[in-house]
């Protein structure tokens, strides 16, 4: 039987943990490849109270522990009976630790520090769930809630979903402008290649996939981030049966360092 | 060094794949032969600790170059996605869960809340309106109201209404259908309607002996500050782990149902309804961000997106696992089907009614 979780362990899980949520937020910026920005001072604060509550349960099993029998006849007492309750006790019997199943509260801990899982890329891209145009029924009302581009005499940087907004209500707003497009790269199927950004409004467990393709360049290695100008292309034939994904007429396409916050 | 670290993931494989390997006194670290005398168990911890710490800190440099498989690393990211983002709710709702405990007297509870279930479960209801949480949060705090005596029956109309119906997600349903305000209501009153069929039903067949809450630790002496930390440490604990096997049972489904599937089941409205319910207890999406992942279904009817809202935040992997963890299997086995049901008929109905 794996130990149940004595209250040493219990303070050094919490501990742990609290480490994790506190070191992917303060040391660095790794928590914006799982949740949202806004997350970071609930996500600190936690961190925060989870080390205290750990360190105040560590720092009262090694004050018990550490205390010389000789000054206080019970100390020892106290300790042992402790540490037999654990040893020889009911496994389930939760007054004194915690079930075994706290142990997994280390998992967490772990994959924060040793795995640093990367930001969702091309995998999701391509087995996630994809953004799709609006329902006829919502086409009307979303089309009024867009914004007309801001003018300018170059390109206009918009996100991902707005240009796909504007390019599925075909009123958008696009024709004859340059825009750009920041993304990252991955394989298309239906001639060039896909700019992809993923959108998340929570975690990255609710993340939506917004793909544009891309013609007129070369594809750059998949994964790598880039930011593509270029003009709208509208969709050509019948597109009431299937809605083609929209398409970009790269002008030029630039290499980027992988941005902070990888989601949109 | 290499010795710790061997010996800490063999301790590892134990913890999470097999129940019931032995995990005999030898194996700890370090070896016997390593002290004069048998070490105490503090000891041995302390030990056992500071070689996680060493994996912790080394880890990432030894092991990122081999962890590279496109699919495990969106795996990891989704999982530790989940368990960051229920964290902070967790810990919220744990506190708010223990200050009902050490703050409130039991007193306060017998006069606030009704005696008849008639009454004090559509009051539970809509007292979950205000709790400004999700899922991750309402568990713990239904825990907490039990323990101090509140009718099981409340708490549970008040565990399933408070993720589904209070305003934040209420805004959130509202600005991912921007063109559907019925969508909101319809989210509203499906959601309400549930909890409160689900309480009364507790309150008409439900059973005490189905209720395990695990034991609060005993405090002696200390005064309400010990007991609000004790209890907040113990609850932790249990609902924690258990919300690391919702993690990681949602993170594997989400990697592993292809999307794909779903467009092939839209067309039908009745398997649509179904596929999204069932979608929605698999992908375990926290109810503040559902809204989004279902108004992105666009090839679902409302009424299969509205199914997908009101079953999210009551029924999900998560849940099911923090359930179980606060209240014992065999609530969940009874209560997670129950209320799955309920979710899908209440979605169907008020969904065929106002959208």
């Amino acid at each position: 039987m794996v130990a149940a979780v004595n209250r040493m362990a219990q303070g050094m899980v919490l501990v742990l943990l609290g480490a994790a949520a506190l070191g992917c937020t303060l040391a660095s910026d790794l928590y914006l490849n799982y949740v949202q920005g806004a997350f970071r001072p609930f996500l600190a604060a936690a961190g925060a109270v989870l080390a205290l509550l750990g360190a105040a349960r560590v720092a009262a099993e090694l004050r018990r522990t550490l205390r010389p029998p000789a000054e206080d006849g019970t100390a020892e007492a106290v300790a042992q009976g402790g540490d037999g309750g654990e040893a020889h006790g009911d496994p389930h019997d939760h007054a004194h630790g915690a079930p075994r199943v706290a142990w997994l509260l280390l998992l967490p801990a772990i994959f924060v520090f040793v795995v640093s899982p990367p930001p969702l890329g091309a995998f999701t891209a391509e087995t996630g769930q994809r953004a799709e145009p609006p329902a006829e029924a919502a086409a009307g009302p979303a089309a009024a809630a867009l914004e007309p581009l801001p003018e300018a005499d170059g390109p206009v940087a918009i996100e991902l979903k707005d240009f796909l907004m504007r390019a599925w209500l075909a009123d958008p707003g696009l024709e004859g402008r340059e825009v750009q497009l920041t993304g990252f790269v991955t394989e298309s199927d239906e001639g060039g290649w896909y700019l992809t950004r993923l959108e998340m409004n929570c975690c990255a467990a609710d993340a939506i996939v917004n793909q544009v393709v891309v013609s007129g360049a070369e594809a750059p290695p998949t994964d790598s981030w880039v930011s593509v100008v270029g003009t709208w292309v509208p969709p050509q034939g019948d597109t009431s049966e299937q809605v083609p994904t929209p398409e970009l007429a790269a002008l030029t396409v630039i290499g980027l360092d992988a941005p902070p916050d990888p989601y949109e | 060094m290499p010795r710790f670290a061997v010996s800490y993931r063999g301790c590892a494989v134990s913890t999470t794949d097999d129940r019931h390997s032995t995990w005999a006194d030898d194996d700890l670290i370090p070896p016997d032969e390593w002290g004069r005398r048998r070490q105490s168990e503090t000891t041995r911890t302390v030990w056992l600790f500071a070689a996680i710490a060493v994996l912790l800190a080394v880890g990432h440099s030894l092991l990122s170059g081999w962890l590279t498989a496109p699919a495990f690393l969106a795996w990891a990211t989704i999982f530790v996605a989940i368990c960051l983002q229920a964290l902070p709710f967790l810990v919220f709702g744990v506190a708010l869960s223990a200050a009902l405990t050490a703050f409130v007297p039991a007193s306060w509870w017998a006069r606030a809340v009704p005696r008849r279930a008639g009454l004090a479960v559509p009051v539970a209801g809509l007292a979950g309106a205000v709790l400004p949480g999700c899922e991750c949060a309402s568990v713990p705090v239904a825990g907490g109201l039990i323990r101090r005596g509140v009718a099981p029956a409340a708490a549970l109309t008040f565990l399933l209404s408070a993720p589904a119906i209070n305003p934040i997600v209420l805004v959130a349903t509202a600005v991912a259908f921007p063109d559907q305000p019925e969508m909101v209501l319809a989210r509203f009153v499906a959601s309400l309607a549930v909890a409160v069929a689900i309480g009364l039903l507790w309150a008409r067949f439900g059973r005490a002996e189905w209720l395990r809450l695990p034991r609060r630790p005993h405090v002696e002496g200390g005064g309400r500050w010990a007991v609000f930390r004790a209890s907040m440490e113990h609850d932790l604990l249990h609902a924690g782990g258990f919300l690391v096997v919702g993690g990681l049972a949602a993170a594997t489904l989400n990697v592993a149902v292809p999307r794909d599937w779903l467009t092939a089941v839209a067309e039908n409205p009745w398997l649509a309804v179904l596929a999204l319910a069932v979608l929605a207890v698999l992908l375990s999406i926290c109810s503040e961000a559902d809204a989004f992942v279902a108004a992105s279904l666009t090839a679902f009817s409302p009424v299969a997106q509205l199914v997908f809202l009101v079953v999210g935040p009551m029924v999900d992997l998560k849940l099911i696992a923090l359930q179980a963890g606060t209240f014992g299997r065999a609530f969940v086995v009874r209560f997670a089907p129950a209320t799955f049901a309920a979710a899908v008929a209440a979605g169907a109905l008020v969904g065929w009614w106002l959208l």
